[in-house]
């Protein structure tokens, strides 16, 4: 039996919150936990150990950015994979998210099974 | 017969005969050793030609045999050759189904995003009945599902047939609506499109292409308002199939969701009543 895979899903967006976790609902026994932002995602991290966190960047109170950066100095969650989606499509973005430690930047619109892909490669799940 | 009277056959009637036969037994002999020596001689060339036949025979045997065992070996690799042809032809056969099962399952990929977008949108849009809600899920629509970067709400003001900027949105700047000029229904591609009740598409979008995209807004037919998309986000440089879905359902449900979040605005405590709603479902029937 496979184990249990717990996700974070960090977006502000409900309807954009709504799309990622239905796609995420293709991925065998992957758990999704939703946060709205970056200090909902913070407190819902040091309650519980997740697999993967998928953050958008353009959020209230603390925005996906500071959100990795504090992830990658996090004893319990330095080494989870992230997964960056967002509308900001220019290359110096795409380049910061990555030097702040997200493994992986999609851009809006997504198309389900790119973050399906994404997701499952990052967790090493069939 | 008188003693001493000449032989015919020689003078000396006891000797000379004898020596005359002893050669001619010797001479017999002679031609008997030499025939049988002769009889040897075709006894060993016969046994030689035998030997030679007996071993051409084996060779035409042992070419016959190989004869035949190439043309076994041919009847199989005639064989072969068409199991290999038919193999072959299945294998076309599978890969060609194979492709058409991807292409399938591509096509029925691209429904499912499409159909999770469209269910998403009309249920985020139909979420609430808070006015400012409704137009941040419009907006959240657009910008997350389509990809735009930069819009415009407009309002019908019916009395004055004119179009009101009310609100938007645009990636890093800020758009200031107030020093948007109303347009006049009928004026220019957004007028048009409002006063046709049509929507407008600049497809294939161009660099210069602004607007992208005019949606009317309707309630029963009746143009609300329209939502004019002006600028994609910078990863985007076409439409996409779900984008012209999501389309027609902007038309068709925003507008709805929008009077209807006015109309709740404009009574904020109200509760439709048991005989209310049972006179509204009379009405119907």
């Amino acid at each position: 039996m496979s184990q249990i895979k717990h996700a974070l899903v960090v977006e502000d967006s409900p309807t954009m919150r709504q799309l990622i976790v239905f796609a995420l609902s293709r991925i065998r026994n992957l758990q999704v936990t939703e946060a709205e932002d970056g200090v909902d995602g913070l407190k819902k991290l040091s309650q519980q150990k997740f697999d993967i966190l998928i953050t958008d960047i353009n959020m209230p109170m603390m925005d996906g950015l500071k959100l990795v950066s504090m992830v990658r100095r996090d004893e319990v969650h330095k080494d989870i994979p992230i997964v960056i989606i967002t509308t900001e499509g220019a290359q110096e973005d795409r380049q910061r998210a990555l030097s702040l430690g997200a493994n992986a930047y999609i851009t809006k619109p997504i198309q389900a099974p790119q973050v399906i892909t994404k997701v499952k490669d990052l967790l090493q799940v069939p | 017969m008188a003693k001493g009277k000449p032989n015919p056959k020689g003078k000396t009637e006891g000797g000379g005969i004898q020596f005359e036969r002893r050669d001619e037994v010797l001479q017999l002999f002679k031609r008997s050793a030499e025939f049988y020596e002769d009889l040897l001689k075709e006894n060993e060339r016969l046994r030689f030609q035998v030997a030679q036949l007996d071993q051409e025979r084996g060779q035409l045997r042992r070419g016959l045999e190989g004869a035949g065992l190439l043309v076994e070996l041919e009847k199989q690799v005639q064989q072969l050759e068409v199991e290999r042809r038919s193999l072959l032809e299945r294998f076309s056969a599978v890969e060609k189904e194979n492709a058409e099962y991807a292409t399938r399952y591509a096509e029925i990929e691209e429904q499912h995003n499409t159909l999770a977008n469209l269910y998403i949108a009309s249920f985020q849009v139909h979420s609430t009945l808070r006015f400012r809600e409704v137009v941040r899920v419009i907006l959240e629509i657009a910008i997350n599902l389509i990809g735009i970067g930069r819009m415009v709400l407009y309002a019908l003001d019916a009395p004055h047939k004119r179009l009101v900027p009310v609100t938007g949105d645009g990636i890093r700047e800020a758009l200031d609506f107030a020093a948007l000029p109303t347009i006049a229904v009928g004026e220019g591609v957004v007028g048009a499109a409002v006063a046709n009740n049509q929507r407008y598409v600049a497809d294939p979008p161009l660099p210069d292409s602004n607007p992208l995209a005019v949606i009317p807004l309707v309630v029963d037919d009746k143009p609300i308002g329209a939502l004019v998309l002006e600028r994609f986000l910078v990863q985007k440089n076409a439409w996409s199939p779900v984008d012209f879905e999501l389309f027609t359902l902007i038309g068709a449900h925003a507008g709805t969701a929008l009077v209807a979040s006015m109309q709740r605005a404009d009574r904020p405590d109200f509760i439709p009543a048991i005989e209310r709603l049972k006179a509204l479902l009379a009405e119907e029937e």
